[in-house]
């Protein structure tokens, strides 16, 4: 007895968490529905269930879903997993080797300045990787919309499991699968906040739909300029100085892809303001026609 | 033409009149069909019928028995009559002397 009322209870909450991905007020309906017909739980979930699926593939009709799909999650997220496995995979032992008071020299040059440089290109690299995310998950939700559960999800898994995904499909042996999928699934370590945490914050205001503000825009454009160049610039150092454990070697059109929510973001609030100059040039020119005549 | 399914909850919309809202369309169809109605499939079609002009939905008061929340009250327009009327009388010509046993 105390099983079955159990699984009521798990059953109700996922039927009011699934009710979440509707829109407010059909959310309402479905749930003043259910309590009126005095269905079971689990009927409840598999019609919520049911709508919610139908409504979700509804949204791929639009043209929108498939743009951040294609645009964000495959464009963007493609690349950054990449340079997130690069960086996840050195970015441990950099920690470590600080912690332990061993900071990691990749450089064939001794000195303090050269685990300076190497710091210095993790912060960097932070920073950008941060802020790529930031800019897609605004452009993400400010297409899909509706569909911003999916290709939120979508988005996640494509950077977090691309790029690892793939060289482990590289290696000679092979992983039991339990261990791939474990490791697909959950987030190995505080990382992975780099990414989710900025995206989460370029969602929130994407959703809003209100305006960022050109000037704030601007300036986030110029920061990720700014960020990329000094990332490239010390990407090569790496290079030339021939050093072991590399985060990697992102390339100048790499970057340039990466960069092209930001852009998108400059375009999006430079045609908001045409607009509202020429609806209120519109409004003008009505009231000077109202006018009566002298 | 109007699908089956759409048909279906036109009539039980025409026949509920002032009452028809999700769950009482939901009840007169399954009463009817002795199957199952989804609320996928009701509240997918429902908003069908009402881009095509053939009901008209709006919310109406909230009930304590619903939980303090609202039900979607539905009507059907002049163009929903004339369209189930035509499938009405397509399905009487199309049987005219098939006897189904």
């Amino acid at each position: 007895m105390k099983s079955r009322g159990t699984l009521t209870k798990v059953c109700w909450t996922l039927a009011s968490v699934s009710a979440e991905m509707l829109e407010p007020a059909e959310r309402d309906v479905v749930r003043g529905d259910y309590a009126e017909s005095g269905e079971t739980a689990l009927q409840a979930l598999i019609g919520v269930w049911g709508l919610v699926g139908r409504r979700q593939l509804a949204l791929w009709k639009d043209w929108h879903s498939w743009f951040a799909l294609i645009g964000i999650v495959g464009a963007v997220g493609i690349p950054l997993s990449r340079i997130f496995l690069g960086y996840q995979k050195v970015f441990y032992g950099r920690a470590w080797g600080l912690l332990w008071g061993h900071p990691v020299n990749p450089f064939n040059f001794p000195g303090a300045l050269a685990v300076a440089l190497d710091l210095a290109y993790m912060v960097c690299l932070s920073l950008a990787i941060a802020l790529w995310s930031s800019t897609s998950g605004f452009v993400l939700c400010h297409f899909s919309r509706r569909a911003t559960w999916l290709t939120s999800i979508m988005f996640y898994f494509v950077v977090y499991d691309f790029a690892f995904l793939s060289a482990m499909r590289s290696r000679p042996t092979m992983e039991p699968i339990s261990s791939i999928i474990a490791d697909a699934l959950l987030p190995d370590g505080p990382t992975m906040l780099l990414i989710l945490l900025p995206v989460y914050w370029g969602a929130r205001h994407g959703l809003r739909r209100g305006s960022v503000g050109l000037r704030r825009v601007l300036q986030l454009v110029i920061i990720i300029a700014l960020v990329n160049s000094l990332a490239l610039w010390m990407s090569s150092l790496y290079v030339r100085f021939e050093a072991v454990s590399s985060p990697g070697n992102p390339k100048m059109t790499t970057f340039v892809l990466l960069s092209w929510p930001a852009c998108y973001m400059v375009a999006a609030e430079v045609w908001r303001r045409c607009r509202r100059k020429d609806g209120m040039e519109l409004l003008a020119a009505d009231h000077i026609d109202r006018r009566p005549p002298n | 033409m109007l699908g089956e399914f759409e048909y279906l909850m036109l009539s039980a919309t025409a026949g509920l009149g002032a009452d028809a809202y999700g769950v009482s369309i939901r009840r007169e169809i399954e009463d009817a069909t002795g199957k199952p109605c989804s609320i996928g499939a009701l509240y997918t079609t429902l908003d069908r019928l009402e881009r095509k002009g053939l009901v008209k939905t709006w919310m109406g008061d909230s009930t304590p028995e619903r939980g303090g929340r609202p039900k979607r009250r539905v009507r059907i327009t002049a163009k929903g009559i004339r369209e189930a009327q035509e499938f009405y009388t397509a399905v009487r010509r199309v049987t005219r002397g098939v006897s189904w046993g």
